[in-house]
């Protein structure tokens, strides 16, 4: 009987990792397919970037600073999309620009979304698009002096002169907020650098999940807010739900994608209570010979 | 003659750049230079920064062609390395599909450029990120196991760290009374994150900080000069 206890829990201790491959596919799949999804909630991480953007007098400006690529997109875009959002229905001009070649297309591909839903939003007014700027922190180090002096024109070659969501701004200070979405370097660390620390300028920032814990030390003296992985992203979009803005719940991307990384770390708990069970078994089995 | 000339340039424009963030803001003298040194360079640096990627093509393709010539192992991938390189670069400079001259955006969503990438990159990039969760998860299964001490903490603490991330995190364990509610996974997972994460991050940041400081003033002193070439 007990040969056979051995044989079961060695078998669990050495699942082939195929199957854990296999259950993950169909679990996510499934998750995927039935479009399960979890409220959360807004974490004391994310609720000071929120709340400084309502306390913020509509009409000043923000910064999006997109660091990212196709590759860590579907984590940081939806925390775009909903800063987005809460910009626009609370009143505020954005301009977005990108320290990462692949950024350009990513504001393309976010402000075709976000402002098909408000066909009223005017470019050059309520929103202004800088595109990729070479260069990385040097590039936060010139707009801190003067952003006319880096920026000649937007990302559609118009002088910025000739927009006038560009009139009242002369460098980094213009802005309420700067917000970077990172996905690597350069990224939130430069901005924290060379801007935020420089300037005294309320700073705040995404990253991906496995990042977090580098931007962590930041927080609360040098960054506002943080949001932390994609569910960063839909605890601020729960922020925004609860608010007094009447939101589609469909627009919110983060808090539907939590369904399926919800259903992949419980695959993950499952598995790691299985093979702990299996491990301590093992132990007690051959203590016991 | 050409290593001192690099090493002047080098000392001159670092001790100018430090020296701006300590003088006071002022337009004449040491301070007013400094001031100006902090205020042009970055924009020279952003010019000089676009022939990186001059460079860094020239290099990359130079390897890949040296690669296929001598067919060394694997150099069949060389070919869609170089080949991929050409038509993107043909693409993206004559902005084929796209608005035409100088103007326009060159990553506007209906060139063929803005084609490729999503219809090619983006797929790429986000299929090979996300086979991560895949390998990630038969890792956690192989590590975290009661083995030692070392495992045993790595394991208590990424059940936290992982449960404290699902989105009901908080409904868990909400039958606890208020005074022990620092045990719900969330604020368990958020403590870990704010407290010992960051204060071994910062334990890592600062040392790290001295080690450049110490490095970056053996280069502005010409302690060290293999950054130049050539013999040290």
């Amino acid at each position: 009987m007990r040969n056979r206890f051995i044989s079961i829990f060695t078998t669990v201790d050495n699942i082939d990792r195929r199957l854990i491959y296999l259950m993950l596919a169909i679990t996510i799949s499934i998750s995927l397919f039935a479009d399960v999804s979890f409220r959360d909630e807004p974490s004391e991480l994310v609720i000071p970037i929120f709340n400084h953007i309502e306390n913020l007098e509509p009409g000043i400006p923000i910064l999006i600073s997109m660091e990212y690529s196709p590759t860590s997109e579907p984590e940081l875009a939806p925390m775009a999309k909903a800063v987005t959002h809460h910009a626009f229905l609370a009143g505020h001009p954005i301009c977005y620009m990108s320290l990462w070649p692949e950024g350009g297309m990513m504001i393309n591909r976010l402000t075709d979304q976000v402002f098909a839903d408000y066909p009223d939003a005017k470019y050059g007014e309520q929103w202004a698009n800088l595109g990729f700027k070479v260069g990385g922190e040097m590039v936060i180090n010139s707009m801190r002096d003067s952003l006319h002096h880096i920026y000649a024109t937007d990302a559609f070659g118009t002088s910025i002169d000739k927009i006038p969501l560009f009139n009242d701004i002369n460098n980094l200070s213009d802005f309420g907020l700067l917000l970077s979405f990172s996905g690597g370097s350069p990224g939130l660390k430069e901005w924290i650098l060379y801007a935020g620390d420089e300037l005294d300028i309320p700073l705040a920032g995404g990253c991906k999940g496995v990042g977090a814990p580098q931007f962590l030390p930041y927080f609360p003296g040098q960054i506002i807010g943080l949001f932390n992985g994609l569910k960063g992203a839909s605890e601020y979009e729960a922020a925004l739900l609860n608010s007094r803005y009447s939101i589609d719940a469909d627009l919110l991307e983060a808090t539907n994608r939590m369904g399926p990384q919800t259903v992949a770390h419980m695959v993950i708990m499952v598995f790691l209570v299985l093979g702990n069970i299996s491990t301590l078994a093992l132990f007690i089995l051959r203590r016991l010979r | 003659m050409k290593r001192n000339l690099a090493q002047v340039v080098l000392s001159v424009v670092a001790l100018l750049i430090v020296l701006s963030a300590f003088l006071p803001d002022a337009d004449g003298g040491l301070a007013g230079i400094a001031k100006s040194a902090d205020s042009y360079f970055p924009i020279w640096f952003s010019i000089i920064a676009v022939f990186a990627f001059v460079l860094g093509a020239s290099s990359l393709i130079g390897s890949h062609v040296r690669k296929i010539k001598d067919r060394e192992n694997d150099w069949q991938y060389s070919i869609v390395t170089v080949s991929s390189f050409a038509i993107v670069l043909i693409v993206g400079l004559a902005k084929l599909g796209g608005a035409p001259g100088l103007e326009g955006d060159v990553s506007d969503p209906a060139s063929f450029l803005g084609r490729i990438f999503s219809s090619v990159l983006s797929p790429l990039h986000a299929t090979l990120f996300s086979l991560l969760a895949f390998y990630m998860a038969s890792a956690a299964f192989r590590s975290f196991r009661i083995r030692s001490l070392e495992t045993t903490v790595l394991l208590v603490s990424a059940s936290i760290i992982i449960v404290g991330r699902l989105p009901f995190a908080s409904k868990l364990f909400s039958f606890l009374p208020e005074t022990l509610h620092w045990l719900r996974p969330d604020k368990l997972s958020l403590w870990m994150l704010l407290v010992p994460n960051t204060a071994g991050q910062r334990a890592v940041l600062i040392t790290v900080s001295l080690g450049v400081i110490a490095v970056a003033l053996k280069y502005i002193l010409g302690m060290s000069r293999d950054m130049f070439g050539g013999q040290k």
